[in-house]
């Protein structure tokens, strides 16, 4: 029997399919990257793995952590399965009328098309009161009646969501019962045992999604399960959730709802893993991709969570994932003037096709790519994506810039382009300022990671612009989310509505509840076959005086869950956030969290370090504007950097899939694992 | 209110510029998200009917407003920063430390349930700026909970009228004053979290603001004595149905010029139903509540597509509270919440569709009031659209269904267990010829019941 030696993260994006190839025997990483195939992920994904042994077999991989946008995409070309709504009467709207929103504030012309169409939409008399009262009990018949019809309109899928089932499952759980032991497949999802949580639309969008996923995501997962067995794969494949923990591929099948953010979440994990291992326990990451900037917060280690996230309008997912604020900077925005004589950049983008006006291939408006093209931080003959590309049209950025930024704003030309800099920066330093100071963070206490393909180019920038200390280019910032799948913990979240004032709150049941969320979370860690080297639990109530709408998350230990325990800790927590002490109103306990996180073997972080003497010879010179002025930078081989290397800015870094600007003044260090410190010159 | 000119503006190069804009909105922002996750009533923490700006220290000029407040708050709070203004020149001047506090509605545009909060802003002992913010209570007196009157024909009977007074002094709270403003409410406790979340938005404001840019401001001309710029006292409480009147005035003007640009008319209305009773269970006998809040439509057809369903009005940006948070909060059940089909005015593109929503009371006995308008004339459609259906309002009584005398608006109905009230709203107007809609179209409406076959 082959010996099982490799750890392989796969992350399977837009353009490539990313492999993280961890040898445990060795202690060795490398990188396998092929084109990805959309619409058939598992083909790129299979590519993939056939290159990590030279037979071609998948005999001697330990484990496949994978992140997949499989889900999300079915979500936005609304290619799911066939789906039907079970619900109460008098409801089953819920999903079309959503929070009665609207996608834009101004212009009024917004629409939107549920997942179910309302023809599958049906009801059933049942009806559970806000305090768990049954009004009136489930018809089981009208339920079974319900079922049918759904079958013979050819659903795959159903979600049964009742009003109130938060409260009290009972009608529900009766009706989900009757439902899978008439339906011919496991498709069946339970509004509340997804979520038990109060608000029927939030509830009621996360299980309809689930239910419409589960054949696509299910489908996708089995057959690259058997692929890879076909390969002669013998170990266990898991995959990566939003929350950025793993979970096994059962799992994703009931819950594949829980697949929302895969991919970027693991791109986060492996920040936070590099980031903590170089001694920066706190950091602001930034993705810089084609159309949008994404930014995350770790701090003491820990990636900040939200509570729900829209695919889309109107497609609302509300579980724990990793928070990710996204904004239209990218390198393929566009630059405009506006109406009012105001320099626009983004949120229109010219994506990768056609792509910035440098491409040639359409467009002729300047983007933020032509700005860094036409000012030398890309240099032309260069680009990206070692091979993927031809050499770029510097004069079409020129012109672009000339005549869509310089000529209305009566600016030169290189003061234009680098006006383009300046606001897309302003933009991106925004994004990161609000992620962290919405969490009551100073951002100036943060390291600063770049990763994508574009965050390097800005890195001094962001760093100037936050007033960040030290700024952190990991060494491979291309394949960061595969590198994220190796890293990554098991992780499962429960929830459960309470909705009790505190001095009603029984404590004893609330414990008893809390150990049945444990036995449950623990048994889902358990299916996955995985070696933990501690599981740890986090238990937080959401609380709130009786009154209000929005609650408080107050993260405790089960010695503090007692009123006054309680007490003291939502006091405190409401001071530090609204920085007053309300006395008179009555706090009420909302809902009971609860995580259950199984840790997986960290490996050294220094198999990513450059090996031997390497070369600190430059390159070459390249002429570079930068405030006013052009500068002679140097370029390097940035992987051919060693350990301990420095270099001073101005300065340019090149390596396949990313561009590092050194920015003067600013100088840049190879840590032990090969990450660049960037911090300014003394 | 009359025309103004435009203060001394400072020239900035127009990089500097959208970097400064964007660092202030991002202040504001922050103030609009403080407010929403501290208020205690749903319509400023579900609905955001709250707005938070910077306004320029010398004519109160509007620097930047948050982006997810109310928009129909934009232009109205530089009126409020100098109403306020105006009252602290004649009692010592803006000092640092002080909070304005307000309601007068001729000051200031909007209604009385709006309470606007101005915080002069210093830097190097000189008034820099103003801070300002803006959010409906629940409930400020008056003989309607929740302030919506139909009845009213002077503003002292719609709610309690504050002049701007100093709610801080120095950074210290006037316990007088708030005295004052708890014993004019239904709902002290409300007030006081609410009042509470404004304070806390402008403090952080206060610590956020680092830097100041002057921007253009829009020079607007509204003349005196229209219905649009009422004058004491008359009622102002329903200000939000004229100035949806006046969007559809405006949307079917645009129409003329340009139809292809121009969308159809909204439902038009905010609908806003209270239903307010006392507890009567062991634990919080006599304790009073109040249900209060507005209920969304459809929006007109455009030439893009069909009109999108239950949205919310044209000036807001307000989401409905969970129906599940209603029913864990007040006595009630609710026995529907539904699109109203048939509702969308019909068109090449149809309007979208307005909402049923049924109310069943759970407590011995309460009283609801509501304010709503469309009743009589539909929302219309435009390029050949058909209008949508108008608004209806039913409540239940001794087993029988019955609409208000005045269609829309009614004042204490009396409910007891076991009764209901119905509000069907209207959908959207529609656009373009209904002869022009395709039959796919017409078809997918039937299936999912838009639309009935009989109507079709």
């Amino acid at each position: 029997m082959t010996q099982k030696r490799w750890v392989v993260g796969v992350d399977v994006g837009g353009t490539f399919t990313d492999l993280f190839v961890l040898d445990e025997q060795t202690g060795t990483a490398r990188i396998v990257k092929v084109p990805s195939t959309r619409g058939e992920e598992a083909r790129g994904f299979m590519n993939g793995i056939q290159k990590i042994s030279e037979d071609g077999s998948a005999a001697g991989v330990a484990s496949i952590v994978h992140g997949t946008t499989v889900g999300t995409n079915a979500l936005l070309e609304r290619k799911v399965g066939r789906t039907g709504i079970i619900t109460t009467r008098g409801f089953r709207d819920v999903l079309e009328m959503r929070r009665r929103d609207r996608p834009q504030t101004w212009g009024l012309r917004g629409s939107f098309t549920p997942i179910v169409p309302r023809a599958l939409r049906l009801e059933v008399d049942e009806r559970v009161l806000a305090d768990g009262q049954i009004h009136t009990p489930v018809d089981i018949d009208q339920v079974k009646a319900q079922a049918q019809v759904l079958l013979d309109a050819g659903c795959e899928a159903v979600c049964v969501f009742f009003i109130n089932a938060y409260a009290n499952m009972a009608n529900e759980q009766a009706a989900v019962a009757a439902v899978r032991a008439m339906w011919p497949n496991p498709h069946v999802t339970a509004a509340s045992e997804v979520l038990p949580e109060i608000r029927e639309f939030e509830r009621c969008s996360t299980a309809t999604l689930n239910a419409a996923l589960q054949p696509v995501v299910g489908s996708y997962l089995t057959r690259l399960e058997s692929d890879l067995r076909g390969q002669g794969f013998a170990g266990e494949l898991l995959i990566v959730q939003s929350n950025g923990g793993v979970m096994s591929r059962q799992t994703a099948c009931d819950v594949p709802v829980r697949t929302a953010l895969s991919g970027p979440a693991a791109g986060v994990m492996a920040c936070a893993a590099i980031a903590r291992a170089a001694g920066f326990p706190n950091v602001m990451t930034g993705d810089m991709g084609g159309t949008s900037f994404d930014v995350s917060l770790v701090a003491q280690g820990e990636a900040a969570l939200a509570a729900q996230t829209a695919i889309e309008f109107g497609l609302v997912v509300r579980s724990p994932m990793i928070q990710i604020e996204t904004i239209g900077a990218g390198g393929g925005s566009i630059a405009s003037v506006d109406a009012s004589g105001m320099l626009q950049v983004g949120p229109e983008s010219a994506g990768s096709v056609p792509g910035p006006a440098c491409y040639d291939r359409g467009n002729t408006r300047p983007t933020v790519t032509d700005a860094n093209v036409f000012l030398g931080r890309i240099a032309a003959d260069r680009p990206l994506g070692g091979g993927l590309l031809q050499a770029l049209r510097a004069d079409l950025s020129e012109q672009a810039i000339q005549k869509h930024v310089a000529e209305p704003l009566g600016l030169s030309t290189v003061e234009a382009a680098e006006a383009i800099l300046t606001v897309a920066n302003a933009k991106m330093a925004g994004a990161v300022r609000v992620v962290s100071i919405e969490k009551g963070h100073d951002p100036r206490q943060f390291a600063y990671m770049p990763f994508g393909g574009g965050g390097g180019l800005h890195v001094c920038a962001m760093m100037r612009e936050v007033g960040v200390g030290t700024g952190i280019v990991p060494r491979y910032p291309g394949v960061t989310s595969a590198l994220g799948c190796v890293m990554a913990d098991m992780r499962h979240d429960a929830v459960q509505t309470l909705n009790q004032a505190l001095s009603d709150v029984n404590f004893k049941e609330v414990l008893a509840r809390i150990d049945q969320l444990a036995e449950a979370c623990q048994a889902r860690l358990d299916s996955a076959g995985v070696r933990f080297v501690a599981v740890d639990e986090n238990i937080a109530l959401d609380m709130l005086f009786t009154g209000q709408t929005h609650t408080l998350q107050v993260t405790v230990q089960r010695a503090q869950l007692s009123a006054e325990g309680l007490r003291q800790a939502f006091t405190e927590a409401y001071q530090n956030a609204f920085g007053r002490v309300l006395e008179g109103p009555v706090i009420r306990v909302m809902n009971l969290r609860y995580a259950r996180i199984g840790r997986r073997p960290k490996f050294d972080l220094s198999v990513l370090a450059p090996v031997g003497a390497g070369s600190t010879q430059s390159l070459g010179v390249q002429r570079v504007y930068h405030q006013g002025q052009w500068w002679d930078a140097q370029r390097y081989a940035r992987l051919e950097l060693p350990i301990g290397a420095k270099v001073n800015g101005p300065a340019i870094l090149e390596q396949a899939d990313t561009t590092v600007w050194l920015e003067p003044g600013f100088e840049a260090k190879v840590d032990d694992m090969g990450n660049l410190l960037v911090t300014a010159q003394v | 209110m009359s025309e103004r000119k435009l203060s001394n503006s400072t020239t900035l190069d127009p990089v500097t510029l959208a970097v400064l804009k964007g660092r202030l909105e991002q202040v504001a922002d922050e103030m609009d998200a403080t407010l929403y996750r501290s208020a205690f009533n749903p319509i400023i923490a579900e609905a955001h009917d709250a707005c938070h700006g910077i306004y320029d220290g010398i004519t109160g000029d509007t620097l930047v407003q948050g982006k997810s407040g109310l928009p129909v708050f934009v232009g109205a709070m530089a009126f409020a920063v100098r109403a306020a203004a105006k009252a602290a020149a004649t009692r010592g001047g803006m000092q640092d430390g002080d909070i304005w506090l307000f309601n007068d509605p001729y000051e200031g545009g909007t209604h009385a349930n709006d309470f606007k909060l101005v915080r002069p802003f210093f830097r190097n002992g000189q008034l820099f700026c103003f801070l300002a913010s803006a959010a409906h209570w629940h409930d400020v007196g008056g003989a309607v909970p929740g302030n919506y009157n139909p009845a009213a024909t002077e503003c002292w009977q719609e709610a309690v009228q504050i002049p701007p007074v100093r709610i801080l002094r120095a950074g210290v709270l006037d316990e007088d004053v708030l005295a004052i403003l708890r014993a004019n409410t239904r709902l002290p406790d409300s007030l006081w979290g609410d009042l509470n979340g404004q304070l806390a938005a402008l403090e952080l404001g206060a610590k956020r603001l680092a830097n100041a840019g002057v921007l253009d401001a829009v020079d607007f001309i509204i003349p005196d004595r229209l219905v649009i710029s009422a004058e004491r006292p008359r009622p102002v409480g329903g200000y939000t149905e004229t100035i949806l009147r006046m969007i559809d005035v405006i949307f079917s003007a645009t129409a003329l010029a340009d139809p292809k640009r121009a969308v159809a008319h909204a439902y038009g209305t905010i609908n806003a139903l209270s239903i307010a009773g006392h507890r009567t269970d062991e634990k919080r006998k006599g304790q009073r509540w109040v249900m209060f809040s507005f209920f969304g439509g459809g929006h007109g057809g455009h030439s893009d597509a069909d009109g999108l369903s239950h949205s919310n009005a044209p000036i807001s940006t307000a989401t409905i509270p969970p129906l599940e948070i209603l029913e864990a909060a007040y006595p009630v059940r609710f026995t529907q919440w539904a699109l109203r089909a048939n509702s969308g005015g019909d068109g090449l593109h149809r309007g979208g569709l307005g909402a049923v929503y049924e109310i069943e009371l759970l407590e011995e006995s309460a009283e609801a009031f509501i304010f709503g308008e469309r009743g009589k004339a539909s929302p219309k459609g435009i390029a050949g659209g058909q209008p949508a259906l108008p608004n209806v309002f039913e409540y239940e009584n001794e087993g029988v269904w019955k609409t208000p005398p005045m269609v829309s608006k009614m004042l204490g109905i009396r409910l007891k267990k076991g009764e209901r009230v119905r509000l069907q709203t209207p959908g959207g107007g529609g656009w373009g010829k209904p002869s022009d809609r395709s039959a796919e179209a017409r078809a997918k409406d039937i299936e999912a019941a838009y639309v009935s076959k009989e109507k079709s």
